[in-house]
């Protein structure tokens, strides 16, 4: 084990990987919030020139992907494994995306924590000495959710204040074993954690308490507070979720104060999208078009990310089954 | 801005107290449930509630007030210390309220002034002599367009989404339910897109009022 592991759930690498560049790929309405303009790229349209909003979101992964290594100045020989996942059935995004891409793929589901999961498993193959380098990535569209999760998109259904909207974004992390960049310093895989929230349209409060085990469990087996860090994110728990886990916490006798999350940031409470952004997507766009960004700028120092996901699937929701979910949390360290 | 830094300073006071309590009640176990249930009964309730709500992320991410941390007991729900009965409590707490008066208001006006460009419509065909049981036909015919047409120019689910119920219930709300999944599905197919899934939504509608109707006529079929 080489004392990698501490405690229960938490690995430490012992030389952290480098996150040496990133991309992200978002659709017109992302850009439209607060976070506008800190995106690589901007789709003009839902469809971007494809066919279908399958081939779109395929697309976005690819372009995520690809422009990541074009900023890195490396070519996708010098990539080891591509790490990515989606939030559709077969990971069919990831996987048609990376017919295109020659690099070995691990496809990853943690629903909207792909992401967190990504870099924590790529970090672990470097920091292993299985890997030089590898991408991680992970994207949504919110149409291809809607029509797999929900309804046909020109329905005219009225959503709970409690529902999030998918967002249409991808992001891609290259992650490396040296080079200046963000450090990725531990991790810690959460369990899949189901308290019975059965409610599709509140996934907040059905990822909450994943998102406070997974949480509470970083901070003990690192034997630190909250304050170790200067920014708690979560993946996209929304307002709901938010203010949910703040309230677990406390009850745990935690008070979480430097503490946001992504669904939360990435629309402007304008934009009418209820308890905010959800998706892959949406963890990934803010981790690598803004947190990242704060990181290389030393206007934060240490970040826990915390990826959140809600493994529901239609049909066992229709069955009446409750959501299970997940949290996996990852610690970002600015360059020194 | 103080106000809100004293809120959290006494949260974290709170916290403080509660891990006390935790730690004092031995070891490893950590009593979390005691500690769960006290700050269930507690009167300090409101105040945890307060604390808990302050999602204003957008303003303060960078703006952090550290105070100073207690340290934490393990909620653990992998080993149900919270149970789901007392997640459901804390969760329905946070539950948004839908906004009944304003949804109530929208789906009147939005269904009242569908049913009032239905009555025009009718009037009109009235008048080219097209009334009865002809007329309410085509009225419903045109209505029908009208409902298509709006879900084909993308502006129905816009409405649909303020209106609710006010633009489900009439015959433009049935237009929308099989236009929509036809649009969707379309770059299936015709056959296993379009065919296979036109009556997604409209399905159950058809299924059960054809149902109901069925009965009810075999009802009166023999009360008669």
């Amino acid at each position: 084990m080489q004392g990698k592991r501490i405690g229960k759930q938490t690995v430490a690498f012992a030389s952290p990987p480098t996150i040496i560049a990133a991309a992200t790929v978002v659709g017109p309405m992302e850009n439209k919030g607060p976070l506008s303009g800190k995106f690589d790229r901007v789709m003009p349209d839902s469809l971007d020139g494809e066919q279908t909003w399958e081939k779109t979101e395929s697309k976005m992964i690819k372009d995520a992907v690809k422009q990541a290594i074009a900023a890195a100045k490396l070519t996708e020989a010098d990539i080891d494994f591509l790490l990515a996942g989606d939030l559709l059935n077969q990971l069919s995004a990831s996987n048609y995306a990376a017919r295109d891409i020659p690099i070995p793929l691990i496809g990853l589901f943690g629903a909207c924590s792909t992401m967190a999961l990504s870099m924590a498993v790529g970090s672990m193959l470097i920091d292993g000495g299985f890997a030089n380098r590898v991408v991680a990535a992970a994207s949504s569209h919110h149409n291809t959710a809607e029509r797999q999760y929900r309804y046909p998109t020109e329905l005219g259904t009225q959503r709970p204040m409690s529902a999030q909207w998918t967002v249409t974004g991808a992001g891609a992390t290259l992650l490396a074993q040296t080079g200046y960049g963000v450090k990725v310093t531990h991790a810690t895989l959460g369990k899949v954690i189901d308290l019975g929230e059965s409610d599709a349209a509140n996934m907040g409060a059905a990822m909450a308490p994943a998102i406070a085990d997974t949480l509470i469990c970083h901070l003990r087996d690192l034997g630190i507070g909250p304050d170790a860090y200067d920014l708690i994110i979560t993946g996209d728990l929304g307002k709901v979720g938010m203010a949910i886990t703040k309230d677990l916490m406390y009850r745990a006798g935690y008070a979480l104060v430097n503490y946001s999350d992504c669904g939360v940031l990435i629309y402007d409470p304008s934009q009418d999208t209820h308890a905010g952004g959800s998706g892959c997507g949406c963890s990934a766009v803010v981790m690598n078009g803004h947190i990242l960004k704060e990181l290389m700028a030393g206007r934060l120092n240490k970040v826990l990310f915390i990826g959140s996901g809600a493994l529901l699937s239609p049909t066992s929701s229709q069955q009446g089954e409750s959501i299970p979910s997940v949290g996996h949390a990852v610690a970002l360290q600015r360059p020194s | 801005m103080d106000e809100k830094r004293d809120s959290i300073e006494s949260a974290a006071r709170d916290a403080q107290q509660l891990s006390s309590w935790a730690e004092a009640d031995s070891g490893v176990g950590l009593g979390q449930q005691k500690v769960m249930q006290l700050s269930l009964q507690d009167n300090q309730k409101q105040q945890q509630k307060k604390q808990a709500k302050l999602p204003e992320p957008l303003q303060s991410l960078v703006d952090l007030v550290g105070p100073d941390q207690p340290k934490g007991q393990l909620i653990s729900p992998g080993e149900p210390k919270l149970t789901p009965q007392m997640y459901k409590q804390i969760a329905d707490e946070y539950k948004p309220k839908p906004t009944l008066l304003k949804n109530c208001i929208w789906a009147f006006v939005v269904g009242g002034l569908i049913c009032v460009i239905g009555q025009i419509v009718s009037n009109i065909l009235a008048h080219y002599g097209l009334d009865g049981n002809d007329g309410a036909s085509l009225t419903s015919v045109v209505m029908i367009f009208l409902g298509a047409l709006l879900t084909g120019l993308g502006v129905y689910d816009e409405i649909g989404k303020r209106a609710g119920a006010g633009s489900i219930i009439p015959i433009t709300g049935f237009a929308n339910s099989m236009v929509a999944p036809a649009m969707e599905f379309k770059r299936e197919g015709f056959v296993f897109g379009v065919g296979a899934k036109l009556f997604t939504i409209a399905g159950p509608v058809l299924v059960y009022g054809i149902t109901a109707s069925f009965i009810i006529g075999l009802i009166k079929f023999i009360v008669r």
